[in-house]
């Protein structure tokens, strides 16, 4: 038996105000009432699957139902505070306004070019990154 | 599995979720993709057959039998030399640079390894970077996927973009880009030479035989989960790859799996 949750109030309530019966919702879903019947009781929890379609079914949010059933998945989705949106650029912006950091590296206006292709991949995250895959490269050159 | 993995979730690992930052979304795309038009699209029968002979060039056994990789040393307990074995294979039929550090902290473990390919000028030769830092298995299947890209290098035109990144995310965008998926080609083959693709994914190969769309039912996930414990010794249960990692080579394991069970049953390869 699994242990009771906020999941369950929060169906009924959806479902009850949607004015549809347990039966009904469990044929929307494509499973049992009784199923429906222990998920609003707190005595089942929904696969992923099934809290995707409950969502889309009751018009709830995902993201939250998500949470709710799963709250171990919080460190998975939630953004860390106070860390801004993701820019593709923001990593170049801070390499290449860093000069400090141009200067002790000795970064050529050569290698800038590469790595500013290098950084509109969109996945190099840090300037530490591409700090890392410019001595890469420069140790292979190096080697030839 | 995915529930199991995300309740041993602690928040120590935070910083190295950032890569996921919708892994739902992400794990969803992968499992529910029909990946043989992708693989159609991209590459014919001839284009993998010249992927498989350039590859072997290098692993002469890929695709032919159980072990195209000396696994041996593997199971028995070292596996860092079975991964110095392998590097060795490539760098002696290759004129390449191939670096192999571990790189950590923020942003760095993310990224499994990188390749890029020679300007002809500073760069002489191609260069192929492998994050050690991870599961000897991953360490191998980066491997894998860099040498795909240096494959790719050569029988394909050349790409516009230096640098091709591995990263455990995204993989459904493989499926839109040729180099990444000729070096997914590669990494799949060797993880499920043909004998041991037929015996898994075999059943697969004759829903497709009218046409229709390669299903991947739910229940191969335990079999191929198994595989890689039995094979590889590696296990999504083990205690010592911390949490979100877990999450992340599962992500590449459905990713493999579909991908290889499509070569099977689109080219019977």
């Amino acid at each position: 038996m699994k242990k009771k949750n906020d999941l369950g109030p929060l169906v009924r309530h959806q479902r009850e105000s949607f004015r549809l019966t347990q039966r009904e919702l469990a044929r929307k879903l494509g499973v049992k009432a009784s199923h429906v019947a222990y998920i609003e009781g707190g005595l089942r929890r929904p696969s992923l699957t099934l809290v995707r379609r409950i969502a889309d079914t009751l018009g709830l949010n995902k993201r939250k139902l998500l949470l709710i059933t799963y709250p171990e998945a919080r460190y998975l989705i939630a953004q860390p505070p106070q860390t801004p949106p993701h820019d593709p650029d923001e990593a170049w912006r801070q390499f290449s306004g860093d000069r400090a950091m141009l200067s002790e590296h000795s970064i050529t206006p050569a290698e800038l070019r590469i790595l500013r292709q290098v950084s509109m991949l969109g996945r190099v995250t840090t300037p530490r990154n591409l700090l890392f895959v410019l001595n890469a490269i420069r140790q292979a050159v190096a080697e030839d | 599995m995915v529930g199991q993995i995300l309740a041993n979730l602690s928040s120590s690992g935070s910083k190295e979720l950032e890569a996921w930052s919708n892994p739902e979304r992400d794990l969803r795309r992968v499992a529910e993709l029909d990946y043989a038009p992708s693989l159609r699209a991209l590459l014919d029968r001839d284009a993998i057959e010249n992927v498989v002979h350039s590859a072997r060039g290098i692993f002469p056994d890929l695709n032919r039998q159980h072990d195209p990789v000396n696994l041996e040393g593997w199971l028995k307990g070292s596996p860092l030399s079975s991964i110095q074995k392998l590097f060795a294979q490539v760098t002696d039929r290759r004129d390449i640079h191939l670096q192999g550090t571990p790189f950590t902290g923020e942003g760095g473990l993310a990224l499994r390894g990188f390749f890029v390919d020679r300007d002809g000028e500073s760069l002489k030769r191609p260069l192929i970077y492998v994050n050690t830092a991870h599961h000897p298995v991953a360490v191998a299947a980066t491997l894998f996927h860099e040498v795909g890209h240096l494959v790719a290098s050569e029988i394909f035109e050349p790409r516009h973009s230096p640098v091709q990144f591995f990263f455990d995310v995204d993989y459904a965008s493989h499926l839109e880009d040729l180099g990444e998926l000729t070096a997914d080609v590669v990494l799949s083959l060797a993880a499920y030479p043909a004998p041991l693709a037929r015996k898994i994914f075999g059943a697969l190969e004759k829903t497709t035989a009218d046409g229709k769309t390669l299903s991947f039912p739910d229940r191969l996930l335990p079999r191929i989960v198994e595989h890689y414990r039995a094979r590889f010794g590696v296990s999504l249960t083990a205690a010592d790859i911390p949490a979100p990692r877990k999450l992340n080579y599962l992500g590449g394991m459905i990713h493999f799996a579909k991908l290889r069970a499509a070569l099977l049953a689109e080219y019977g390869v």
